[in-house]
């Protein structure tokens, strides 16, 4: 224990990260200039900072460590997400903040990184050709009780963000094809219920995407004004500053989830197309971790992991595209917005930890 | 690495690389889509939202006297304007419009109604000539209220308050039902156009043209770059013939009346005063009035708005006998010498008819007719001209006609004519009729514009000239007009004229050194039975007081007419105030070797 292997340092990993989130500072700089002097960039600074001595607080302990006691890690998680549901506070409609001293955070963000560091440990006990019913259904508890009280804090963007890394992990695991084709009708039929289940301004997002002149001020107006950000980028962007739709205030939300509209306006094409690529790259190390590891435990929370940003990814980047309903989730490291950064810090700790340890015992 | 199933978590994670490759793969196409295949499209779209063109509104002409001294100017001010695109809570903004500005929420209302079919784009002005405190205000909430901003407007000040304020008009901004008129063809809601008067009647020419500047906005409205600026261009100033203190003077005099006066140039038609009392003052419309005040203008029963002048249509009495005089000599119906017999009253047509003065005339001359205003001599003569023959000479000199002033809205009055009343009442005329026409009474009403123009005619003993207010080059030529009588018939009528002025009812328009021709008229409302019956009748059934006249006699120059309303006999009211008109107006226009005068005002 504790041994490292520094030469497993995936320096790609962490270049793409890096890069990512420089490409952020200088959006964040730009497209909140319209509102004047504002300390935008300078608390992202700080926030990244934070980040970075957590993501090397994270690498030092071997993460076998944490893994074993992760039961701990979520009934702490059960247990601040309780608290948030008593004493939490507002922000943008969801309950989902806590305020201690001058600083606000949302642990729901970090709950996630919890909840598949424990579905891993789970699956990777419960080593089965086909995981039984009961085993699912554990999986399932472990994944909906902390998820479920989230939605309670009516941030149903970032609970939304689990259903689908979950469902990598169970088919990671293996799962018989029967229970695929009944899992997805019982999906079927929550989906349709959830309709009854939707508040007004959630289906109006949905609607929207369909149709986005039907509320032109309204949910509709931001996809509209993030596509024609996007689309005015054309092939070389507008330049730094130059965006009319961000500089100017046009686009909402466009230094947290509408970010990388303008990422698309001011660098166009090529700087959109570059970020996927660092994306990419993210994606494709840290699927080589898992695939590399010896260790089930490092390879179900590192795919979890992956899923986790390919969520935020589609979803984020998907909206600001017009291809998904307007649902409020962070681009990250790119956009602005602590927790979540601080957060992908984090997770990128744990996808290098799983590799230097990956050889020792 | 996994033991005997590690190939397989493999296979499935290969899989799931796939899948994400797959996400990405999508999103670069929808990249594709939208900066390579439809860049264009949407980069006009985000021009489209960020640019706005805004009208720089023009300042208005300048309005001048005759000596180049400022009637009315501009001055600049902010207004409070309303962009509807950027409202959000109707409540709250009606709350701190009443709060801040002190607007009537009614007023808002109908404002946004009234607007509710113009585009959004189109801003409302909610109020002129903000005040510091209002001003700093709407400052200071920009980020709180984007819809309400501050605009530069250049806003019409009138220099002399509620003097001439008949002649200038006001302006206000353009109604719906105002943009349907083709004189307000090229005009936008929100534009200000004049109303009434001169601002009316010039308005094109005023009104300049306005400029627009294009602009890249924030969403928050804030100008972030102007791309493009089209300057407005001043209106055309406007040098009216009017001399200040020559309306000064007369307004001094008019004082506390109500009526009218006019004084014109005989032989261009320049108008040098005009004057319409009660009076208001214009400077109220710039700054909206409220809806009390325009009700208090509008019901006001001696009718402020009304330029008089021009739209005050009256009786003339007495003054309309030179009319009936020139008529008959020129049909040849009397001559200079004929002479009629006046008893004070004398049966007519079947009526019993008087003259003013009870114990009459005597044998009267048509000098003596004149000097004297004898009803019973002038009975006589319309019973012989006939009311058609008198409709004829009144029309070319000008009374009962539009005078073509250059002010809008003016009246015609009424000059009956057996036509007139076979088309209005569908009957016949009666001669019995004609008696009361003949003295300038029944049907006939003329207004004081006329009047002056008449008196002009007969100063001329030619048709009368267009009145101007607006100052043109001199050389225009006039067209050089057939006399009217032969020189020595008018002489004849000038000279009873002067002897009104001279020793008759017109005494007190008499000036030192300058022969002045007059008439004195007092137009009854009611007739003089039923105002013997009511004793100590009301004022508002008091005569109407007229004078007319013309000066110098030898080669006339200015003709003037007054009219006070329930004045009593045109000699004591109207009179005097002509008098010290013409006074004043030779005082600033001395005709040639006219010291006399002056040393003799001095010498009083």
């Amino acid at each position: 224990m504790g041994n490292k292997d520094w030469r497993q340092f995936d320096k790609i990993l962490v270049g793409a990260f890096l890069m990512l989130c420089l490409i952020g500072c200088v959006e964040i700089y730009y497209s909140t200039q319209v509102a004047g002097d504002s300390p935008y960039l300078e608390k992202h600074l700080v926030r990244l900072g934070l980040g970075m001595l957590l993501f090397v607080a994270v690498l030092w302990v071997d993460y076998r460590v944490v893994l074993n006691h992760i039961w701990i890690l979520y009934a702490l998680s059960v247990l601040v997400l309780a608290v948030v549901l008593l004493i939490g506070v507002e922000i943008h409609g969801s309950k989902s903040w806590l305020r201690l001293g001058g600083v606000t955070f949302q642990p729901s963000e970090v709950v996630k990184l919890v909840i598949i560091l424990t579905l891993a440990k789970f699956l990777a006990d419960y080593p089965e050709r086909y995981l039984r019913p009961v085993t699912l259904l554990v999986a399932g508890l472990i994944m909906l009780v902390p998820t479920g009280m989230i939605i309670l804090q009516r941030d149903l963007g970032t609970a939304l963000t689990m259903m689908p890394v979950f469902i990598v992990l169970i088919l990671l695991a293996g799962i018989r094809k029967r229970v695929v084709a009944l899992a997805g009708v019982i999906l079927i039929l929550l989906l349709a219920s959830s309709w009854f289940v939707l508040r007004d301004y959630q289906k109006e997002r949905i609607l929207v995407l369909a149709d986005p002149g039907r509320d032109p001020k309204g949910t509709g107006y931001q996809t509209i004004q993030s596509v024609i950000a996007i689309g005015s980028g054309g092939f070389t962007g507008r330049g730094l500053g130059e965006g009319s739709q961000g500089a100017l205030g046009f686009l909402p939300e466009r230094h947290t989830d509408f970010i990388y509209a303008v990422v698309g306006e001011e660098t166009g094409f090529i700087g959109a197309v570059l970020v996927l690529l660092l994306y990419g790259a993210i994606f494709q190390r840290g699927l080589a971790i898992a695939m590399e590891t010896s260790d089930r435990m490092a390879m179900y929370a590192s795919a979890g992991i992956i899923a986790l940003y390919a969520v935020h990814l589609a979803i984020n980047v998907g909206m600001t595209l017009g291809l998904m309903p307007v649902i409020g989730i962070p681009l990250p490291p790119l956009s602005w917005g602590g927790s979540s950064v601080v957060t992908a810090f984090m997770a990128m700790g744990l996808l290098i930890n799983f590799r230097i340890h990956r050889y020792t015992v | 690495m996994f033991g005997p199933s590690g190939s397989l978590f493999q296979k499935r994670l290969i899989l799931f690389e796939l899948a994400l490759g797959g996400v990405l793969l999508v999103l670069f196409g929808r990249l594709w889509y939208l900066q390579i295949t439809r860049a264009d499209y949407y980069r006009e779209k985000a021009e489209q939202n960020r640019l706005r063109i805004i009208e720089l509104p023009a300042p208005r002409g300048l309005i001048m006297d005759r000596q180049g001294r400022l009637l009315v100017d501009n001055e600049i001010s902010f207004s409070l304007v309303l962009r509807r695109e950027y409202m959000k809570d109707h409540q709250m903004l009606l709350r701190v419009l009443r709060e801040r500005f002190g607007l009537d929420p009614a007023f808002v209302d109908r404002k946004l109604e009234e607007y509710r079919r113009v585009p959004t784009v189109f801003p409302i002005v909610l109020k002129n000539r903000l005040s510091f405190a209002e001003i700093a205000f709407a400052e200071a909430h920009f980020e709180r209220f984007p819809e309400l901003t501050l605009e530069w407007v250049p806003t019409r000040r009138y220099l002399l308050g509620s003097m001439a304020s008949h002649l200038n008009g006001y302006v206000g901004e353009v109604t719906p039902g105002e943009l349907k008129q083709t004189a307000f063809a090229s005009r936008r809601p929100g534009d200000i156009v004049g109303k009434t008067g001169l601002e009316r009647f010039y308005d094109s020419m005023l009104g300049g043209d306005k400029g627009q500047q294009k602009v890249f906005i924030n969403s928050i409205g804030q100008i972030t770059q102007v791309v493009e600026r089209i300057p407005s261009s001043k209106g055309h100033d406007l040098t009216l013939s009017i001399d200040t203190e020559l309306q000064r003077r007369a307004e001094e005099l008019m004082e506390g009346q109500k009526g009218a006066l006019v004084a014109m140039d005989v032989r261009t038609g320049e108008l040098y005063c005009l004057v319409s009392k009660p009076e208001f003052d214009p400077n109220l419309f710039v700054n909206q009035l409220t809806p009390a005040q325009w009700r208090q203008l509008v019901e006001d029963p001696d009718k402020p708005l009304q330029n008089k002048v021009i739209q005050g249509a009256f009786a003339p009495g007495s003054i309309f006998k030179i009319l009936v005089a020139t008529a008959a000599l020129a049909e040849g119906v009397i001559t200079e010498d004929t002479q009629f017999s006046c008893t004070g009253e004398t049966m007519m047509l079947g009526r019993l008819v008087h003259c003013w003065n009870a114990s009459g005339h005597g044998a009267v001359s048509l000098l003596d007719a004149i000097a004297n205003s004898c009803n019973i001599y002038f009975y006589n003569v319309g019973i012989r001209l006939g009311v058609d023959r008198i409709h004829h000479w009144a029309v070319r000199m000008g009374l009962g006609v539009k005078s073509g002033v250059d002010l809008p809205s003016e009246r015609a009055g009424l000059m009956p004519s057996s036509e007139w009343k076979q088309r209005v009442f569908g009957q016949k005329w009666y001669s019995g009729e004609t008696i009361s026409v003949a003295i300038g009474q029944g049907a006939v009403s003329v207004t004081p514009i006329q009047v002056a123009r008449f008196m002009c005619a007969v100063a001329l003993n030619t048709e009368p000239p267009v009145p101007r207010l607006r100052l043109e080059p001199d050389d225009r030529s006039r067209p050089d007009r057939k006399s009217l009588l032969p020189a020595a018939l008018h002489h004849r009528i000038v000279q009873g004229m002067q002897m009104v002025v001279d020793s008759g009812t017109g005494t007190r328009a008499r000036l030192e050194g300058i022969t002045v021709a007059g008439k004195t008229g007092t137009a009854q409302l009611i007739n003089t039975e039923t105002a013997e019956r009511l004793k100590n009748y009301e004022t508002r059934f008091k005569e109407n007081s007229w004078f007319a006249c013309f000066a110098p006699v030898d080669e006339p120059r200015i003709a003037v007419a007054v009219i006070i309303e329930h004045g009593g006999h045109g000699g004591t009211a109207a009179a005097p105030i002509a008098g010290e008109v013409m006074r004043k107006y030779f005082e600033l226009y001395p005709p040639p070797g006219a010291d006399r005068l002056v040393e003799a005002r001095h010498g009083q």
